[in-house]
Formats: structure tokens, C-alpha cells, sequence
């Protein structure tokens, strides 16, 4: 599969931005506000939606200041389609505590991005930190499966209550029940 | 492999150990595992009279601990400096107050903000000491360090492959290459899961909200808002040690993980209200999306 040198640039221009911007939040003002949750909220979402101009052109020029190396201000994306499958892109940036590198792994499915997969090589343990907050990024909702299909040898949750405290809060419920109703 | 069954500190226990053994030698391991969880009982529960934490709640002094005291103390203070105070032992007057006391009365009183540590904890050489009558908890981490201690137990007797599950707090270790496939409890939902974990040598440990609930508080009680956290519906950890892994679920509840990374190694799955999932990188679970 032939990999688009401009998905794989593009790619990790999105992506490297998100740590210079972190590391160096607490030194200067920078557009984004660095709480973890942004960036990684922002940068996923970006993701999932399609590869336009739009997306891409505000991470370019949010981040053109921060960027040390790569070239940074190519923002024309063409309008070619992709062929659906898996792209990697592996960029390095400067941090304060050095040189470190990151991986991202994109799925395209016509032309949208389906899934995104990111391998962070941080040494520096404060760019562990930032590239580790970034790669958690935040799933789409939870949903249940039932629990008797699923060849399951043990379950984990909240622990199990005794008798005396699920007698208690019966006890607090009827109370409630019979004031209401009373 | 055998399982043994009882009820112990609240909870529900299993404890799974290879079949292999004459029936003198598991009754002398299931023998220590008792002993070990009664001792620990009577040091740290608030749901008896007799224990050393409900002494030092009607009177301020020392006393001796055990050894594994020490390991307790540090992951408390230093989870209670990473939290600012919101992950605190002292939460026990608190949580008395609003109902979870060891009448089960859940009839909340008027609540009162806990002392900081500094102001009535010394912790030196095993010795334990406070200034001021206070009732500690220690059920964010408590049965998690137990867990631990049990299994030390069976690892004595000379046992490479078990699992001890108090109440969904697993620890398992394995010599063979199949992991664990343990389901993440929906919170809502008691009989699905929202995801699997992949326990391997490992500990796992699930905190939430929903069990231990009554009116508008459930067991964890932030000592600063008075109020217990809504936002987090449920975290789970997987750790080296039973005690981290439990003592961190709790704790993300108060803060972000990225806030307790000094605290060791450990993989997280925080999900909040809204059921979205936010999980560390090596979380060696899948889990269920729509």
C-alpha cells in the first residue's frame, strides 16, 4: 500500500503539536489551554472527523509558533481520496528535556479517519507525562454486554455489600416510602 | 482448583488455590488466611468496638502496628499531599456523620470537615499516634493491603497460582501463559459488563459509587465540599500491589491520574456520568463501545 507522504506529514504535524504546546504551557502563553483533557478532547476529535482543510488549517496555525523543526507552514491538504486502510506517520519534536518521538497509527475508511492508534517513545519523564496524557484520550461512551455470554472468570466493580448494610438501605427506602405515601 | 468461600470485612471473598493439596495442608493455609484477615480486622475496622481506630476515636494515643503498617501509612500520606488533602484517613468522623457508621444507620447528621494529617497524625517506626480522639478509615486502601498480606499467606506455603478476589479486588498470580478474563462491572447495570481486563500477575481493583449509596452520599466523601463525587461514576487500577491499585481507585475520584503518577506504576479506566471511558495507554483491557 503506497503511503501518501502528505497523510504522513499531515499526520504528525496534527499530532507533535499537542506536546509542544503542553511543555511548553507552563512557560508562555499559548492558544490552547493546557489541561490534559483539552488536548487530547481536541486532537481526538479531530481525528474522527474527516481529513478537510478546516481541521487541519487551525492546528497548523494554532501551533506554526511552537514548532521548532518540521516544516510548519504548509497548509494547503489536497483533495485527494485515500485509499481506506492503515497509515503510520512518526514524527520527532524538541522538548525542553530533548529530542523524543511519537507514532501514529490512522485507519481511513472513505476518507474519514476510523481509529487512530498512537505509540508514544518519550524518555524525558515529563514528556512521558504529556505524551502518555494524549495517548489516553477520551473513548466514545461505554456499553454493556451481558455478562452470562461473555466466558467470564471473575467480575470487578464496586464491592459486594453485606446483608446488614443492604437491610439498611431497605429500611432507609420503606421509611422514605411510608413518609411519602403516609 | 479449590475455592474458598466466606464473608469477611464486609464483603464477599474468594479465594481459588491449586487442587492439589492434602486436606491437613489447606486447612492449615485456610487457617493463616483467617487469622490474617481477624488481626487486620481488629486493628482497622470501624465496625466494631474493640478495634485499635475506634480506641484512638474516644481517646488520643499510641499504639504499636505491625510492620506492613508502615507501607499503609506512606501510601496514605503521600496520596494525601498528591490530593491536597481530599484522600484522607481522617474522613472517618465524616463519614460517620453522614450515615455510613457501624449501625449501617445511613441517617445523615451534620457533617464537619476532618483535621489535616499534620494536625493529628505521627507515624514513626510503626508507632501510631494521635493528638486529637479522631476515627480514621481506611477503606480506600484497607482491603487492598489486606488482599496483599493474604496472599503472602498462601506465596509462604509455598503456592505459585492462586487468585484472591475480596469483593471484586482481585490479586492473581499464574505460572501458566492464560491471563485472567475479568468483566468491568456496569455501574448501572449489575448484570453486564462494560469492558474486559486481561489480569495477569497483576492486581485489579474497581471503585464506584453505586453499592454503597444512600440519599445523596455514597462512600466516598470529599473532606473539602462535604459532598460525595459525582462526576466520576466509577475507576478501576491495575497494579503490582492490591493495596495501590485500591487506594488509587479511590483517589481518582478526587484528581486526575496524571496527579498521582508519583505514587508507582499503575493502568487506569476512569468512566464518568456520562459513561465515556478514559483509560491510560497500557490498560490491559477492551472495552465495549457502541
Amino acid at each position: 500500500m503506497t503511503i501518501p507522504k502528505k497523510l504522513i506529514f499531515t499526520a504528525a504535524v496534527i499530532v507533535i503539536p499537542v506536546f509542544i504546546i503542553g511543555y511548553n504551557a507552563s512557560q508562555e502563553k499559548t492558544v490552547l489551554t493546557n489541561t490534559g483533557n483539552n488536548n487530547t478532547n481536541f486532537n481526538t476529535n479531530n481525528a474522527n472527523r474527516s481529513v478537510t482543510n478546516a481541521s487541519i488549517n487551525r492546528n497548523t496555525n494554532t501551533s506554526s509558533t511552537n514548532i521548532n523543526s518540521t516544516n510548519t507552514n504548509t497548509t494547503t491538504v489536497s483533495t485527494t481520496t485515500y485509499s481506506d486502510g492503515e497509515y503510520t506517520a512518526s514524527g520527532s519534536y524538541q522538548s525542553p528535556g530533548g529530542s523524543e518521538s511519537i507514532a501514529v497509527t490512522l485507519t481511513l475508511s472513505d476518507n474519514v479517519v476510523t481509529a487512530v492508534t498512537v505509540v508514544g517513545n518519550a524518555n524525558n519523564p515529563t514528556s512521558k507525562q504529556y505524551q502518555s496524557k494524549f495517548i489516553s484520550g477520551v473513548e466514545a461512551a461505554v456499553v454493556g454486554k451481558d455478562i452470562s455470554s461473555l466466558q467470564l472468570s471473575k467480575v470487578s466493580g464496586s464491592s459486594l455489600t453485606p446483608a446488614g448494610f443492604n437491610k439498611a438501605l431497605d429500611a432507609i427506602k420503606s421509611e422514605a416510602e411510608a413518609w411519602w405515601h403516609g | 482448583m479449590a475455592r474458598l468461600e466466606f464473608e469477611a470485612i464486609g464483603t464477599h471473598w474468594q479465594i481459588d488455590l491449586p487442587a492439589v493439596f492434602t486436606v491437613p495442608e489447606q486447612a492449615s493455609v485456610q487457617a493463616d488466611i483467617r487469622k490474617t484477615i481477624a488481626d487486620y480486622d481488629q486493628l482497622y475496622s470501624r465496625f466494631r468496638s474493640d478495634s485499635i481506630v475506634q480506641r484512638l476515636a474516644q481517646q488520643a494515643g499510641s499504639y504499636h502496628l505491625p510492620s506492613h503498617a508502615t507501607e499503609l501509612f506512606q501510601l496514605y500520606q503521600q496520596l494525601y499531599q498528591l490530593t491536597d488533602g481530599a484522600f484522607t484517613p481522617l474522613i472517618g468522623n465524616t463519614l460517620e456523620q453522614a450515615g455510613y457508621d457501624a449501625d449501617y444507620s445511613l441517617q445523615p447528621k451534620t457533617l464537619t470537615r476532618p483535621q489535616s494529617w499534620e494536625e493529628v497524625i505521627q507515624f514513626q517506626d510503626n508507632k501510631l499516634t494521635l493528638t486529637h480522639p479522631a476515627l480514621l478509615d481506611f477503606g480506600a486502601g484497607g482491603k487492598g493491603q489486606l488482599v496483599d498480606l493474604v496472599s503472602a499467606v498462601i506465596e509462604q506455603a509455598g503456592i505459585t497460582d492462586y487468585c484472591v478476589d475480596a469483593g471484586g479486588d482481585l490479586r492473581q498470580r499464574t505460572s501458566q501463559a492464560e491471563p485472567l478474563r475479568v468483566g468491568l462491572e456496569h455501574p448501572q447495570q449489575l448484570a453486564q459488563a462494560i469492558g474486559i481486563v486481561a489480569l495477569k500477575n497483576q492486581s485489579l481493583c474497581g471503585s464506584a459509587g453505586n453499592r454503597r449509596q444512600w440519599g445523596k452520599y455514597h462512600h466516598i466523601i470529599n473532606p473539602q465540599t462535604l459532598t460525595s463525587p459525582t462526576k466520576i461514576m466509577a475507576t478501576w487500577v491495575v497494579a503490582d500491589t492490591t493495596l495501590l491499585a485500591d487506594a488509587v481507585a479511590t483517589a481518582l475520584f478526587f484528581v486526575p491520574p496524571e496527579q498521582l503518577y508519583a505514587v508507582g506504576q499503575f493502568e487506569y479506566l476512569v468512566v464518568d456520568q456520562q459513561l465515556h471511558a478514559q483509560k491510560s495507554a497500557q490498560f490491559p483491557g477492551e472495552l465495549f463501545t457502541a
